[in-house]
């Protein structure tokens, strides 16, 4: 029995060195810094001091909630997501259904729409800045929507969807691919129309790309901060003010980091929560092929 | 009926070509209006150039500190990837195999932390990473960026070692290899396809990186090409060509390596949605 138990000791001894890597970057970068931020927000420090700031117990807490930016920025951040979960999914969608035949044409298509993807954030929100503000001019001679209360926040959205479409059509590819042909032929033989087959055969199978989809295009939406930063830097006023700019704003420009932190916090609640519910929905409507 | 659905197949492309044109038309008018002097952008606007000002560029790489920014994106970008490499598939592949409670525990805090936003943890890591002296360092930022994707690499390459059959690693441990021969000469090379894919969809994530390198990274000479974008679009009005000069230079790299790694790209795509 010795050699055998002591042959388990070296293989959890070998599971320990190949974990310890992973282990020690996370705990250092992530789980210690998330358990630091706690204390933080129950301060009013402002970043910068040595000092800490002074213990306020839970006041900057009910601040969050009673101070109105939070709640208008939360509203923000609700109304963009869903644009943009929305357009998102259902073009990627209509982009997949369209080119999921192989074929020269299609491949080439393909390609096109997930390009805008590669770029970043930042590189797009430039690329769309100078757009709206000229080329919209010039062709229909209107000013930038970045710059109007009414319009910035869906034409910061109209950004997004232009480079996550193609992404999201690519998962919905995938999913297309999984759905057996012969289903669509049986359809077909009891006289199911295009829209009856879509609706009947072809959403309730690509159900896990749905969630995939929408659960991602979902966290990008709550936590999109680099659009609006490039963008609008949250303007006009705080029309296009996102949860994760003000927390940034809080923290790092106004110096109110006790505050910013409990934000931030009560904002990873927020994600937490809403990211679990939709992908809980969402997977109850999978069916099993 | 099948001439039908051949006329309604090609009826279809017409909608999706101009959808393709929709979608090119920022690269487009970001090429043509970069190699347009003002007077000819006022005068012929969105159409072909007919001769090429390479004024723009030079101006924008005068101006925006466009190699250093360059230099610094390759310096965070490469050893974040490479780090990522190593430690994550070992760590999955640990996870992969072993499913007593312990292992699921450490599994599920992985997965935890992929909903946990930047947002969140930035304020006592920058605290943390100005007391380590790692503020504005390439090391600082490749360490943070690994950090922050390693639970994503972790979910995805652990699912893919889920379906590698064990035999082989099971004859060799059989024949006497111990744990780091049969991971590196066994089980690394089966997982190729998937650290090919990770490898660049971590390399896309740590290049186009905003939210670390505007936080970590916000010295001037430590930039990296979004935060130099950022400030140099934040700092001037810029000009319409030049604007344009700028945001062309730096889609040149990203777009050349999306023709190559295209097929890599969206593989890794797929193996990121499978389980969502």
């Amino acid at each position: 029995m010795k050699p055998r138990s002591s042959l388990a000791a070296r293989q959890r001894a070998a599971n320990f060195c190949f974990l310890a890597p992973a282990l020690l970057l996370f705990v250092i970068f992530i789980l210690l810094p998330f358990i630091q931020g706690i204390p933080v927000s129950l301060t009013n420090w402002n970043g910068v001091t040595v000092e800490h700031g002074e213990f306020v117990g839970l006041r900057n807490y009910v601040n969050i909630f009673k101070q109105g930016d939070f709640n208008k920025a939360a509203g923000v951040t609700l109304l963009y997501t869903l644009i943009t979960v929305t357009c998102t999914n259902v073009l990627g969608l209509l982009l997949a259904l369209g080119v999921q035949r192989t074929g020269k044409l299609n491949n080439f298509l393909r390609s096109i729409y997930f390009m805008p993807f590669v770029i970043s954030l930042i590189l797009a929100a430039y690329t769309w800045r100078y757009l709206y503000s000229d080329i919209v001019n010039i062709a229909f001679g209107l000013h930038s929507p970045l710059g109007s209360m009414r319009y910035a926040l869906p034409a910061v959205a109209g950004i997004a969807v232009w480079r996550d479409a193609g992404y999201a059509m690519v998962v919905y590819l995938a999913g297309l691919q999984m759905v057996p042909r012969d289903y669509y032929e049986a359809a077909e033989v009891e006289g199911a129309g295009a829209p009856t087959r879509f609706f009947k055969i072809t959403l309730p199978l690509i159900m896990p790309s749905v969630t995939a989809n929408v659960v991602l295009t979902l966290a990008w939406g709550l936590k999109q901060f680099d659009l609006v930063m490039a963008a609008t830097g949250g303007g006009p006023g705080k029309a296009t003010e996102t949860l994760a700019v003000v927390i940034y704003k809080n923290i790092f420009e106004f110096m109110h980091a006790g505050y910013g932190q409990a934000a931030a916090i009560v904002f990873t609640v927020f994600v937490a929560a809403v990211s679990s519910a939709v992908s809980f929905l969402l997977r109850r409507r999978e069916v099993e092929l | 009926m099948e001439k039908r659905s051949r006329a309604i197949y090609w009826l279809t492309r017409v909608p999706l070509i101009l959808a393709a044109l929709v979608v090119l038309l920022p690269f487009y008018v970001s090429f043509v209006y970069s190699v347009k002097s003002a007077k000819e952008i006022a005068f012929t606007g969105m159409a072909f150039p007919t001769i090429i000002h390479l004024e723009n560029f030079t101006d924008a790489m005068a101006k925006s500190n466009f190699w250093l920014a360059m230099k610094n994106s390759l310096l965070t970008t490469v050893p974040t990837v490479l780090l990522l490499i190593v430690v994550a598939p070992m760590a999955a592949y640990v996870l992969g195999r072993n499913t007593s409670r312990g292992y699921n525990l450490l599994y599920s805090l992985f997965m935890a932390a992929l909903l946990i936003p930047f947002q969140s943890i930035m304020m006592p890591l920058y605290s943390d990473l100005r007391s380590l002296g790692l503020i504005n360092t390439p090391l600082g930022f490749v360490l943070v960026r690994s950090a922050f994707a390693l639970p994503f690499n972790i979910m995805v390459i652990t699912g893919f070692v889920k379906n590698v059959p064990r035999e082989m690693e099971e004859a060799a441990r059989i024949d006497g290899a111990g744990a780091a021969r049969v991971y590196f000469r066994i089980v690394f090379p089966l997982l190729r396809p998937v650290v090919a894919s990770m490898v660049v969809i971590n390399a896309l994530d740590a290049w186009n990186d905003f939210q670390l390198a505007v936080i970590f990274m916000m010295d001037k000479k430590a930039h990296t090409l979004p935060v130099m974008l950022y400030s140099f679009f934040g700092q001037y009005s810029v000009e319409l060509g030049m604007a344009f000069a700028t945001t062309t230079l730096s889609m040149i790299p990203v777009l050349a390596f999306y023709l190559l790694m295209q097929r890599h790209i969206v593989s890794g795509v797929m193996a990121g949605a499978v389980k969502g």
